[in-house]
């Protein structure tokens, strides 16, 4: 397993940071990728590695602009993977939102019901 | 571009639905070869956003770099002169109105603006002179008001119109319409294309009328031609600065719901006739006091039109209330192979617009409907 993953941000997808080594897991800007399951399939399979020797405290931060529905569904394979990890080590999710934004931030409410995990609602 | 049976395609369009309006200008575009209109308040970053688009077209369409020029050139130009003299105290009613034409690769350039009429004189006297000039005579000019005057008042060096007439090797076609004893319409067309004069006046009458058109139906936006995932991008860019909206939310659900709309148009979209290197259809967006509305138009067959009225109707008889949970159990389903959308596309338009999806089919032939789906999002 590759010790990170950085992906600079595009016109339609996200920056993408994750470096269990240095603690930093963040995934932050747009996300409309027409094909979103090829753009998040090496950040899931990441994780499902990541989760066999998750470091004591996961800090993940989502901080999303916007978001298409396709994305949503990888978005949540993504929480349900922390959720796992949660089980057995300590794991914290911060899902920042824009002042304002409400949608972003009922997206935070919804996922964090869904993966059983209470989110911190950031907002910034 | 000549929009003779304009009139009679507005009083159709009065008693038909939003969405056949959607339709009509789908066929009026295509018949008309035009690309795209935007009309509202021009500033730098729209006009850039608007070249971005075009850039980004004439790429997908591999439009021969020569012609590329030419055409960024001149919108450039044309743009520019929108920016420097629109009346920006104008009403909703006065704002500007841009048209890009492309009739095989022969590309036409129209802007409607208003100005005051105190300009009108020293404007047509300015028009008439660089029409009056063959090439050579054109550099001539050029070389002596590049000498010889300042910038005017406007920011201009008074050169944009000479170079356009140099760049495009078009006559400028012009006319004006006055509003009031301060204001007038002002008309301006030229084209980089061998179109005859007799074609370039009557569009002029096109552009009048299209611009009454799009007065009245408060439309913001109107693209037409071939839809790609990659052009979506300039578009959304585009479409966002004309959101005249600061509100992060606002601007936010605005965006979020064109993409859905226009990934559901590149990927459920058909091309019922030739190939294309995208999916044919078109965009709408209007604005009014109200809120906005994003309407797209495309083909699609007619076998997917069963599963795609159960997916909007079941949207749309879903109580508002109850629409996060039938969202939750669309995303615990898993993906079906080969499923292109995460089929939560109709839910999450309904959740951001807070109104019901409209949307039309209407026959095109045995295997083909043209679908229109409008989504209101208000303020």
């Amino acid at each position: 397993m590759a010790n990170e993953i950085r992906i600079a941000a595009t016109e339609d997808t996200p920056e993408i940071l994750l470096d269990d080594k240095a603690g930093t897991f963040k995934i932050s800007g747009r996300s409309l990728p027409e094909d979103a399951f090829w753009f998040y399939n090496p950040i899931v399979e990441w994780l499902v590695g990541y989760s066999k020797t998750p470091i004591a405290n996961t800090e993940f931060h989502f901080h999303l602009e916007y978001f298409n529905t396709a994305s949503a569904k990888q978005i949540f394979k993504i929480t349900n993977i922390l959720s796992d990890i949660s089980k057995s080590n300590q794991v914290k999710i911060k899902w920042h939102y824009d002042d304002g934004d409400k949608d972003m931030f009922a997206s935070g409410e919804r996922f964090s019901k869904l993966c059983g995990i209470p989110f911190e609602l950031v907002k910034n | 571009m000549i929009l003779l049976n304009l009139e009679s395609f507005l009083r159709v369009a009065d008693n038909k639905s939003r969405n056949n309006f959607v339709f009509d200008l789908f066929k009026l575009f295509e018949k008309y070869t035009l690309t795209y209109v935007y009309r509202g308040i021009f500033d730098p970053s729209l006009t850039d956003k608007i070249l971005a688009l075009a850039e980004t077209n004439m790429n997908l369409i591999g439009e021969v770099s020569k012609t590329q020029k030419r055409v960024y050139f001149v919108m450039v130009e044309s743009l520019q002169n929108i920016t420097r003299h629109q009346d920006i105290s104008q009403s909703q009613d006065n704002q500007a109105l841009f048209i890009v034409q492309n009739k095989d690769g022969k590309y036409g350039m129209a802007s409607g603006n208003v100005i005051e009429n105190a300009h009108i004189e020293s404007l047509q006297q300015k028009l008439d002179k660089i029409n009056s000039l063959d090439t050579d005579s054109l550099k001539a000019y050029y070389k002596d008001v590049l000498e010889n005057s300042g910038l005017s008042e406007k920011g201009g060096a008074g050169l944009g119109l000479i170079e356009i007439a140099r760049r495009s090797g078009s006559k400028l076609y012009y006319s004006f319409k006055t509003i009031s004893d301060k204001l007038s319409y002002f008309y301006f067309k030229t084209k980089i294309a061998n179109e005859s004069d007799s074609e370039q006046k009557s569009s002029l009458n096109g552009l009048r009328e299209l611009h009454q058109l799009a007065n009245e139906k408060h439309i913001s936006m109107v693209y037409q031609g071939q839809f790609t995932h990659d052009n979506l991008k300039s578009l959304l860019t585009m479409t966002e600065g004309s959101v005249a909206r600061a509100e992060v939310e606002f601007r936010r659900k605005a965006a979020n719901v064109m993409v859905e709309l226009l990934q559901n148009v590149c990927n459920h979209g058909s091309i019922p006739s030739g190939s294309g290197q995208g999916v044919p259809g078109v965009l709408v967006i209007t604005t009014e006091i109200s809120g906005c509305s994003v309407m797209a138009g495309n083909y699609i067959s007619k076998d997917k039109i069963a599963k795609l009225s159960a997916k909007i109707d079941k949207a749309n008889s879903c109580a508002f209330a109850d629409l996060d949970i039938i969202y939750q159990e669309e995303l615990l389903k898993d993906q079906e192979p080969g499923q292109k959308g995460a089929g939560l596309g109709f839910i999450d338009m309904r959740m951001k617009s807070s109104n019901k999806i409209d949307y039309t089919l209407v026959d095109f032939d045995s295997n083909f409907s043209f679908l229109s789906i409008s989504v209101s999002i208000p303020f």
